[in-house]
C-alpha cells in the first residue's frame, strides 16, 4: 500500500513497495539533517512506531544508538530491550551532496539469545571438561609422585647394597682388629682397654646406620599373614618395656572395639610400632603418658587420604582399624612436622637417630595400602595413628603387589 | 690334638688377616686364606678343610657359585660352610631362617667369638 505523505515522499513501484513493506528490516529514509522521511512497515515492527508517527522526526527518539554512525542499535519495546544491526548507506545527489541517509535495520536479539545460550552451553561444557583435566591432572600428579617415591626406592635400595657392602667390609675388619687386640692385650693398661671399648661401640653405631638403611631398602617387600591386631600391640609394648620402666613412664592401653584380623607383615608392623613408641617415649624425657589406642572406625568425610576417588587411599565410607600412639611431651615444632617423614632427617643427637625410622615407618605403611599421620594434639603432645582398612583379606592385600624376590 | 682346618675365602686380605690372628690365638685351628674367589675350589681341594668360612659378594665367582660347584663333587659336598656377607640387615637374616643355599651366615662386621661358635657347632654336628 503506497501512501502519500508530503511533497518530497516518492511513490515507489508495486513490486519495490512490497519489498520494501514485507521486508523484515526496516528500511528508513533520512534526510540531511537526520529527519525521517520514510519508515517501512519493517521498520513499524521493530521499533513499535507507526509511520504517521515517524515521519519528519528525528531518528534518535526512536533509536539512540541508530541517529549516530553506529551499526549496533538499541530499542525498547514493551518492556524488552532489542538488539539491532544497522546498516547505513549515504544517500549522495548528482553534485555529490548528502540528500540524507538509507538505514537498512535488522532486529537480531533472537539470534543474539541464541548465540548466548550457545556461548553458555559452551562454556558449560568447557568447564566439565576442564574438570575432567583437572581430575586427570590430579590423577597424574598422584601416580608421578608415586612413581617419584618407587623410583627414589629403588635407588635407595641399590645405593644401600653398595654402601652396606663398602662400608661393613671396612668395619668387619676393625671390629675383629679391636676383638683381636683385646685378647692379645688381657693385662693391657685401663685406658687401652677403654679405647678399644669405644673403637667396638663405635663401629657398632656406624653399623647401625648401616642396617637402617638396609632396612630401609628392604622395607620394599611385605610377607603378609593373618596377624591379630590387639595381639601385636601388646607384643609391641614388651619390646619398649624397658624403655618405658627406666624413665618411669605411664602407659595407657585404650581398646575401643574388637579389631579384626588383619593381613600384616607383623614384624614390620612391629618396627614402626617400636619406632613410633621410641620416639614418643623420647620426646618425654621428664616423664609422661604413653597412650596406646586401638579403635574401629567408619570413615564419613574427605580428609588426608581419604576421598571419594579411585586414587585415594581410603574412601568415604570405609570401616578402618586405627592404631594411636600419644606422648605428652613438648609437641613436634611446625618446621620439623614437615620433614618428619624425610629420610635421613633427625632432631636426634649424634648416634642417637639414623633419620631413616619415620621414612621406613611410612614406607612400611604404605606398602600396606595404610596410611601414617603425625600431628600435634591440641591437649598437647604428639599423636601417630596408623590406618588400615579393616575389612581386607591376604588375597586383596596381595592382589597389588608386584613379586618381589628378595636379592642377596 | 689335631687341628680343624678351616679355609677362610674373602676378597678383603686384611679382614682375612685379621680373622687368621684370631682363630690362630685359640689355637685349635689350622687357617689358610684364600682371597682369589676363582682359586677358592683348588684350594679346597689342595687344602682339604673341616669347614670353610665364605665370603658371598667376591668379584670373578661369589661365595654361591663356589658353594655350588663344591656341591657337585662329592668328596667335599658334605664340608660344612659358613658364609660371611655385607649385604644383609639384621631382619634379613632372621628372613631367610639365617641360611643362605641350606648354609648359615653371619653379618659382618662379624663377632670373632661368634664366628668361633659356629665353627665349633658345625664342626660337632658334621662330625
Amino acid at each position: 500500500m503506497i501512501e502519500e505523505t508530503g511533497p518530497r515522499t516518492r511513490s515507489p513501484d508495486t513490486t519495490l513497495s512490497s519489498v520494501f513493506e514485507g521486508s523484515a528490516e526496516g528500511i528508513i529514509l533520512l534526510d540531511a539533517e537526520d529527519r525521517v522521511i520514510e519508515w517501512s512497515g519493517g521498520a513499524t515492527r521493530i521499533y513499535g512506531h507507526s509511520r504517521e508517527e515517524a515521519l519528519g522526526r528525528p531518528l534518535s527518539m526512536f533509536d539512540s544508538e541508530a541517529a549516530t554512525l553506529a551499526l549496533m542499535g538499541v530499542a525498547h519495546r514493551g518492556g524488552d530491550l532489542l538488539s539491532l544491526f544497522i546498516t547505513p548507506h549515504r544517500a549522495r545527489g548528482q553534485d555529490g551532496r548528502t540528500l540524507g541517509m538509507v538505514k537498512i535495520v535488522r532486529n537480531v536479539t533472537d539470534e543474539r539469545q541464541r548465540g548466548h545460550l550457545e556461548l553458555v552451553d559452551r562454556e558449560l561444557s568447557l568447564k566439565n571438561t576442564l574438570g575432567a583435566l583437572r581430575r586427570s591432572h590430579d590423577e597424574l600428579k598422584t601416580t608421578q609422585l608415586q612413581l617419584i617415591q618407587s623410583a627414589k626406592l629403588e635407588s635407595i635400595g641399590r645405593l644401600a647394597a653398595s654402601v652396606a657392602h663398602e662400608v661393613k667390609n671396612p668395619l668387619a675388619i676393625l671390629l675383629a682388629g679391636i676383638q683381636f687386640l683385646k685378647k692379645s692385650l688381657p693385662d693391657a693398661d685401663p685406658g687401652v682397654a677403654e679405647t678399644l671399648d669405644d673403637l667396638k661401640e663405635a663401629v657398632h653405631r656406624a653399623n647401625g646406620v648401616i642396617g637402617g638403611l638396609l632396612d630401609f631398602a628392604a622395607s620394599t617387600e611385605l610377607r603378609l599373614e593373618p596377624v591379630n591386631v590387639e595381639d601385636m600391640i601388646t607384643a609391641s609394648i614388651q619390646l619398649v618395656r624397658h624403655a618405658l620402666q627406666r624413665r618411669h613412664m605411664n602407659l595407657e592401653r585404650e581398646q575401643r572395639g574388637e579389631l579384626p584380623t588383619l593381613p600384616l607383615d607383623r614384624p614390620k608392623i612391629e618396627q614402626v610400632m617400636v619406632n613410633l613408641m621410641i620416639n614418643a617415649i623420647d620426646a618425654m624425657p621428664d616423664g609422661g603418658t604413653l597412650t596406646v589406642r586401638s579403635s574401629l572406625a567408619q570413615l564419613t568425610k574427605p580428609g588426608d587420604d581419604v576421598g571419594y576417588r579411585r586414587t585415594d587411599p581410603f574412601r568415604v565410607g570405609e570401616t578402618v582399624a586405627l592404631i594411636e600412639i600419644e606422648d605428652t611431651g613438648p609437641g613436634i615444632p611446625p618446621h620439623v612436622l614437615g620433614r618428619i617423614f624425610d629420610p635421613f632427617f633427625t632432631t636426634k643427637p649424634p648416634g642417637k637417630g639414623t633419620g631413616l625410622g619415620l621414612a621406613v615407618s611410612k614406607t612400611i605403611i604404605g606398602l600396606h595400602r595404610g596410611s601414617i599421620r603425625i600431628e600435634n594434639r591440641p591437649e598437647g603432645g604428639a599423636r601417630a595413628t596408623l590406618m588400615f582398612r579393616a575389612g581386607e583379606t591376604i588375597k586383596e592385600s596381595l592382589h597389588d603387589q608386584a613379586p618381589n624376590p628378595a636379592g642377596g | 690334638m689335631t687341628k680343624h682346618r678351616i679355609l677362610l675365602v674373602d676378597d678383603e686380605p686384611a679382614f682375612t688377616r685379621v680373622i687368621k690372628r684370631y682363630l690362630d690365638s685359640v689355637g685349635r685351628y689350622e687357617v689358610r686364606i684364600e682371597n682369589d674367589s676363582t682359586k677358592a675350589v683348588a684350594a679346597v681341594r689342595e687344602f682339604r678343610p673341616s669347614l670353610i668360612l665364605l665370603d658371598v659378594i667376591m668379584p670373578e665367582m661369589d661365595g654361591g657359585e663356589i658353594a655350588a660347584q663344591l656341591k657337585t663333587d662329592a668328596r667335599f659336598k658334605h664340608v660344612p660352610i659358613v658364609f660371611l656377607t655385607a649385604i644383609v640387615s639384621k631382619e634379613q637374616v632372621q628372613r631367610q631362617g639365617d641360611v643362605i643355599g641350606g648354609h648359615p651366615f653371619l653379618a659382618k662386621p662379624v663377632d670373632a667369638e661368634q664366628v668361633i661358635r659356629f665353627i665349633d657347632e658345625k664342626l660337632r654336628s658334621a662330625a
